[in-house]
């Protein structure tokens, strides 16, 4: 038996189900076999094989080949990959950073670094694989049970975006997103953990906040209604992606999500934010009175609230003049 | 020449007549090498790597029937079209023909 032609064989049957290997090579090594008259002539066994093409081509005629997404379905599950893979992504660089943050083992500064920096890497990783995997998983189920496109009707068809200064780019949105997320994110966990970042800190050793900035329990309460408000803001960059260009129902929730948080910072910012200790501490360190202190920051503050109400209004009547006017 | 490749253009109009080929010559019952060789003296061009894998799907399709000839030295596999390989190949010789007049058909009214 030519060595050569069973190493062909196995070559080409190697890539089959289990089941058909062997009626394959079978048959495969018989029409071989007719094909040369010495199968100890090597150089006529090679003129066969070679007659007969490349072990991973006719092993891919032979599986009668047929993907686990089949073509219909291929361009949405490559879209709705590409989002939920920039969205987990950033969602799992989040929480990395959280995650080896609160449990940081080096004492190192590079240690550190290279600490956080391979978990986040690994933790976002890790998201996105599980990503990868449930949304092909979904794509197999609606391609072997979903409705067949073929029952398609007139009124599903999507509008043609209109080629005006309607239009939103979905890649600016969805890269909106992905930022509104990651600093979202940041700055709730700032928010909460306001104690150990923010304040006056006294180094000697390790880095130890003496007195924190804002009152804690001030800053957690508001940490839920910040996190409502990346919510809705979220959800507007969402209806964006989805319609990508304005409309009304679009304008009426990005209005309404702009004027809820720009009330939230408002608040945040006149309450009772900074704290006793902070102002006292820093009344002394600086040889100033406590009440200067205290005018300093009022007028710190009412300048922050007074940039974030002005910049929101010059970007809703910006938005007017360039969009709105257009919607009929 | 442009960059449209020739080539795999003719393969893949090739492709659907192939089965009209196999089916046809397969009303007695052959082996692989001795249908290709039937159908080379015929000068139809299929190749070997083409061939073999076709038959085998046009039997998992029910189009072929086979057995294995284990009787001389050489075990053999023979293939013989169906009756529903018969009928399919009757219907796809209709279309084919049909195919053939529209193209003559339209092709002829743009030489004119």
């Amino acid at each position: 038996m030519s060595k050569l032609i069973e190493k062909y064989i196995y070559d080409v049957t190697r890539r089959l189900k289990e089941e058909e290997r062997e009626d394959v090579g079978n048959e495969l090594r018989a029409n071989i076999l007719e094909m040369v008259e010495d199968e100890s002539n090597e150089e006529e066994v090679k003129r066969a094989l070679y007659s007969l093409g490349s072990p991973r081509q006719i092993a891919n005629s032979y599986r009668n080949y047929r993907g686990l997404i089949s073509p219909i379905w291929m361009g949405d599950y490559l879209y709705t990959l590409k989002i939920v893979l920039i969205i987990l992504g950033a969602i799992g660089i989040v929480f990395g950073l959280i995650e080896s943050l609160q449990n940081i083992e080096s004492n190192m500064v590079f240690g550190t670094i290279f600490e956080v920096f391979f978990e986040t890497i690994g933790n976002a990783f890790s998201s996105l694989l599980s990503g990868f995997a449930i949304v092909t998983l979904i794509f197999i189920a609606i391609d072997r049970y979903g409705e067949k496109k073929d029952d398609w009707k007139v009124e599903d068809l999507p509008e043609v975006p209109k080629k005006t200064n309607l239009s939103i780019s979905r890649s600016g949105s969805i890269a909106g997103l992905v930022v509104t997320i990651i600093f979202g994110s940041i700055w709730l966990y700032i928010l909460y953990y306001s104690n150990l970042y923010l304040g006056w800190f006294e180094v000697g050793g390790e880095w130890v906040v003496e007195e924190s900035i804002f009152n804690l329990e001030y800053t957690r309460l508001f940490v839920l209604i910040f996190g409502v408000s990346l919510f809705v803001e979220a959800i507007v960059y969402a209806f964006k992606i989805k319609y990508a260009q304005w409309n009304y129902n679009l304008l009426i929730m990005y209005v309404i999500s702009k004027i809820f948080s720009v009330v939230v910072a408002v608040v945040f910012l006149t309450g009772d934010l900074i704290s006793v200790d902070f102002i006292t501490r820093i009344s002394t360190e600086l040889s100033f009175t406590y009440n200067q202190v205290e005018n300093f920051i009022n007028i710190f503050k009412s300048s922050i609230v007074g940039i974030i109400i002005v910049a929101n209004i010059i970007d809703l009547i910006s938005l007017y003049f360039k969009k709105i006017k257009h919607l009929k | 020449m442009s960059k449209v490749d020739i080539e795999s253009l003719k393969v893949e109009l090739r492709r659907g007549t192939q089965i009209m080929m196999v089916l046809s010559q397969l009303s007695n019952k052959e082996y692989g090498y001795s249908l290709l060789e039937k159908l080379i003296d015929k000068d139809l061009s299929i190749e070997a790597g083409t061939l073999y894998p076709l038959m085998r799907r046009l039997e998992s399709q029910g189009l072929l029937e086979s057995e294995w000839d284990t009787s001389s030295a050489r075990p053999r596999k023979y293939y013989e079209i169906s009756d529903l390989g018969k009928e399919v190949l009757d219907e796809l010789l209709n279309e084919w023909k049909k195919i053939n007049e529209e193209i003559m058909k339209i092709v002829g009214e743009t030489n004119e």
